[in-house]
């Protein structure tokens, strides 16, 4: 199984160079190689073969695997929106040793370090670059996510085919592949949180006495370390560890022994809380208009007040928008999660002795309410992000009915008083078994890659040549070299005005402040935007004091992919049928007070310092 | 000596040749590397697993994802505590920081009660042990082909660059080749007819001192309504192998 997947990570490396050469049968080759990858270790899981310990191997070997593609596709250092926001963090801290610098690019950063404090130390010690550090240390994460859950799965179940089955499930998630892969604090944060998870749930076995408290010793060590790496990440860790109290409550009744992990949910709650009251206290001003629009917009959708968001068909630009196949397949995916889950809960009811499981059944449920973010524009971000942890029950209750079928040929019946419904083969026969097997195999195939289409556009899974309005395809050397001279020769912390991002490389790798949004109903991108400089556009500069104009030529080349190159106040504005003329991009020249300070052939910086200056 | 004093002995001790290793060695050296990774997340792993709590855990994961999850947890909390210090998170704090911890996770830890079984050497070992160093090799191939491409892709984008550097009541014209042949910068300035050649090395970054005058400060008045100016425009044509590269690289300047 390791050389299959050292195989298809070979594969995979052929299809960046294919897309990074401009030929469309990457893409092909991408699918393949990955799916066959998930579909492979989903068979070798489903079979009856493998020990426990294997299973726990061959869910390791396909979490580094699928960590691999991620890798292959960005090997050179930080491209992701996200990616670059904590690199400027590190940044910080490695070259200050001190933490809660302010971070423009992402400020809410700083004030959750722990991701950072780890890829900084291990940069310190090893004499490694941030970005191979990094690496290093979303990879020990990824390790501890995939025991950690085959742990958890196990733990629920009490089988190894289920288990492991659970975790090829839970890669399917549309955050695993590459959002929780990237350099950001809820990949760090999250294989804490499971892991944590794992030594509660064995507390809760635990008898009094010292062990019992050691146990809750190591518990609190990991929640020391979660609750300063991500924030919602915490919260959602007490959550969990109360909805843990009350399922092992609610478990008594049924023939339950596990104690209720009172002293953790506690413990986790006020660890959340006092970092938030005494640290990182702007928390609710960064989550607030993030969490409201979505209610908000879910809300607005129901009363009428506002149009349903349409998945796909939204996508502003024809590059956007996933093929035919592949958004059916998304769709699919919903469906398949859907329609299993009733019958995978039924099944986690059976356990429901065992609070873990009805706690994982619980998360299940909660897929439902996700959903229901997607159908506001303003709840897509939210439900995509939740699904990190959602998968945890999404996961395991369908590994349950998965096994069941594999098992029985037949779906678990469904029963309403005396009404019963039982869906299955018959047949003992070979066929029926292949049957069986086929169906959960195409399952999970479709999970995983319905999973990927719903949060990533066709443009970001693979790397190629610059494409404006994007924030991976965007990243260019240019780029980066110019935000490198800056820091070199024009100092660090200067108000910088562009586009999304080469405002995120300028301030990663350039240490730069790039500023954003408008000033009063002015968008920031005006000034790019109008045909000479006038005195709207010095208000927008002189508002945001800006010091330096980035101006990247390739924008006129072609519209933004995302449909908007600077800011989302641009939205506002019609959407662009045509780039911005490049005479508007570099109208600065000769215009008293700009200086034209930089040019590659790419990228212009204008210093407009003296026009700005109070 | 018991197993449990010298696993913990040995813990010790490979904790210190690691801290001597990363004060001693070449930063980005192999051995350093390997020295630094032990300190962190390596033997406080394998020592927060000895931990008594842990080492008899019965479920499979348990065991390998709480250790991990304690080593990493303790190193953010030994840097917040770092960060507490005149210092911050600097080298030595952190070699010395994880050695105490390492000592702590190693002298708390137990012995595991389960007998060491050393696999016997049979045909199926050696050959899922060729498969799994095999297959490591061909995903670090994997990563050669990738990001072999991708450095290329970086070196293709890399572009010839002009700045101006400030220098008093002058300007100076800064010329940038990260290419890996010499090219010929040509600097012009049209109004004064003025030239400059600078063949400059691969890799390398020169700067014409004084090409031109440095504008003076802008009046108040003149910062609310700007005004096309006077421009003082510099033009740089970059030659390679003989022929020009690109449309020129413009710089410019006001003169009010």
């Amino acid at each position: 199984v390791a050389l299959f997947l050292a195989l298809m990570l070979v594969a995979q490396a052929l299809a960046t160079v294919a897309a990074r050469d401009g030929h469309g049968y990457a893409e092909t080759i991408y699918w393949l190689s990955a799916g066959a990858m998930v579909l492979v270790l989903a068979a070798v899981q489903l079979s009856n073969r493998p020990s426990s310990r294997e299973r726990l191997g061959l869910a390791l070997a396909l979490g580094l695997a699928l960590y691999g593609v991620k890798l292959l596709a960005n090997p050179t250092g930080f491209t992701y929106f996200d990616e670059l926001s904590h690199a400027r963090t590190a940044v910080d801290i490695a070259n200050s040793g001190h933490l809660l610098h302010a971070n423009p690019l992402l400020p809410i950063s700083p004030y959750f370090p722990g991701m950072e404090i780890v890829a900084v130390s291990i940069a310190k010690l090893t004499g490694l670059s941030l970005f191979a550090s990094g690496l290093l240390a979303i990879g020990a994460g990824r390790v501890i996510l995939m025991t950690a859950l085959y742990a958890l799965f196990l733990e629920a179940s009490d089988s190894p085919r289920v288990a492991g089955l659970a975790t090829v499930v839970y890669i399917a998630n549309p955050s695993f592949l590459y959002f929780d892969a990237g350099f950001s604090y809820e990949s760090f944060a999250l294989p804490l949180c499971v892991a944590a998870l794992v030594l509660t749930v064995r507390w809760m076995k635990s008898g009094f006495g010292r062990r019992s408290l050691a146990l809750l010793a190591c518990v609190a060590i990991v929640v020391a370390g979660v609750v300063p790496t991500h924030h919602l990440t915490g919260y959602l860790f007490a959550a969990l560890a109360i909805a843990l109290c009350a399922c092992a409550v609610a478990s008594w009744s049924w023939g339950g022994k596990d104690r209720a992990p009172w002293p953790i949910a506690i413990l986790a709650a006020v660890a959340a809380i006092a970092w938030i009251a005494t640290v990182a206290t702007p928390t609710y001003d960064y989550l607030e208009p993030i969490l409201r629009p979505a209610v908000e917009g879910v809300a607005n959708v129901a009363t009428g007040k506002e149009a349903a968001h349409k998945a796909f068909s939204a996508a502003p630009t024809p590059q956007a928008r996933a093929p035919f196949w592949l958004r059916t397949t998304a769709f699919a995916s919903i469906a398949l999660i859907l329609a299993c889950l009733p019958f995978g809960l039924l099944l986690a009811w059976r356990r429901r002795a065992n609070p873990a499981a009805l706690l994982l059944g619980a998360a299940a449920i909660v897929y439902v309410p996700t959903l229901i973010l997607r159908v506001a524009g303003s709840g897509v971000e939210s439900a995509n992000r939740s699904s990190g942890f959602v998968f945890l029950g999404v996961g395991f209750v369908v590994a349950l009915l998965m096994a069941h079928v594999a098992e029985h040929r037949s779906l678990p019946t469904l029963g309403l008083g005396r009404l019963r419904l039982t869906i299955g083969l018959r047949s003992d026969s070979a066929v029926g078994r292949a049957a069986a097997w086929g169906a959960v195999l195409t399952v999970v195939t479709v999970l995983f890659v319905g999973g990927v289409t719903v949060f990533w556009p066709p443009y970001s899974r693979l790397p190629g040549p610059y494409l404006a309005g994007t924030d991976l395809r965007a990243v260019s050397q240019q780029g980066i070299s110019a935000a490198r001279w800056m820091r070199q020769d024009l100092g660090p912390g200067h108000e910088v005005l562009t586009d999304r991002t080469n405002g995120q490389v300028a301030g990663a790798y350039g240490e730069q402040n790039p500023v954003g949004g408008s000033v009063n109903d002015l968008s920031i991108a005006l000034p790019f935007t109008s045909s000479d400089l006038n005195e709207k556009d010095v208000k927008v500069l002189r508002g945001k004091r800006v010091e330096y104009l980035i101006a990247d030529r390739r924008l006129s080349e072609s519209i933004p992919i995302r449909g908007w190159y600077f800011s989302s106040s641009e939205l506002y504005a019609k959407p662009y049928r045509k780039p911005i003329p490049l005479q508007k991009l570099t109208k600065f020249g000769g215009i008293d007070g700009i200086d034209l300070v930089y040019d590659d052939g790419a990228i212009r910086i204008y210093d407009v310092s003296e026009l700005t200056r109070r | 000596m018991s197993r449990r004093a010298r696993e913990t002995a040995l813990l010790i001790v490979l904790g210190l040749l690691a801290g001597a290793g990363v004060k001693a060695l070449d930063a980005g050296t192999p051995l350093r590397i390997a020295a630094g990774l032990a300190l962190l997340p390596v033997l406080p792993w394998l020592a927060a697993s000895r931990l008594g709590p842990l080492s008899d855990a019965e479920r499979p994961g348990e065991r390998i994802a709480a250790a991990g999850a304690i080593a990493v947890a303790v190193a953010i909390l030994l840097g917040l505590l770092l960060t507490t210090t005149a210092a911050g998170i600097e080298t030595d704090g952190i070699v010395l920081g994880m050695l105490v911890i390492l000592f702590a996770l190693a002298v708390g830890g137990v012995a595991d009660e389960r007998p060491i079984r050393l696999p016997t050497l049979s045909g199926r070992l050696l050959a899922s042990v060729t498969m799994l160093v095999l297959a490591g090799a061909i995903a670090v191939g994997a990563f050669a082909i990738a990001r072999d491409r991708a450095l290329s892709q970086a070196r293709h984008e890399s572009s010839y660059a002009a700045f101006l550097v400030g220098e008093g009541s002058r300007l100076g014209v800064g010329l940038s080749n990260p290419r890996n042949r010499p090219a010929r910068f040509v600097v012009s300035d049209p109004s004064t007819d003025r030239r400059a050649t600078r063949v400059i090395a691969a890799g390398r970054t020169e700067i014409l001192r004084g090409f031109l005058a440095k504008p003076p400060p802008l009046r108040p008045i003149q910062r609310l309504r700007p005004k096309v100016a006077h421009q003082r425009r510099i033009e740089v044509t970059v030659f390679a192998g003989g022929h020009p590269v690109g449309a020129p690289l413009e710089l410019s300047t006001y003169a009010p």
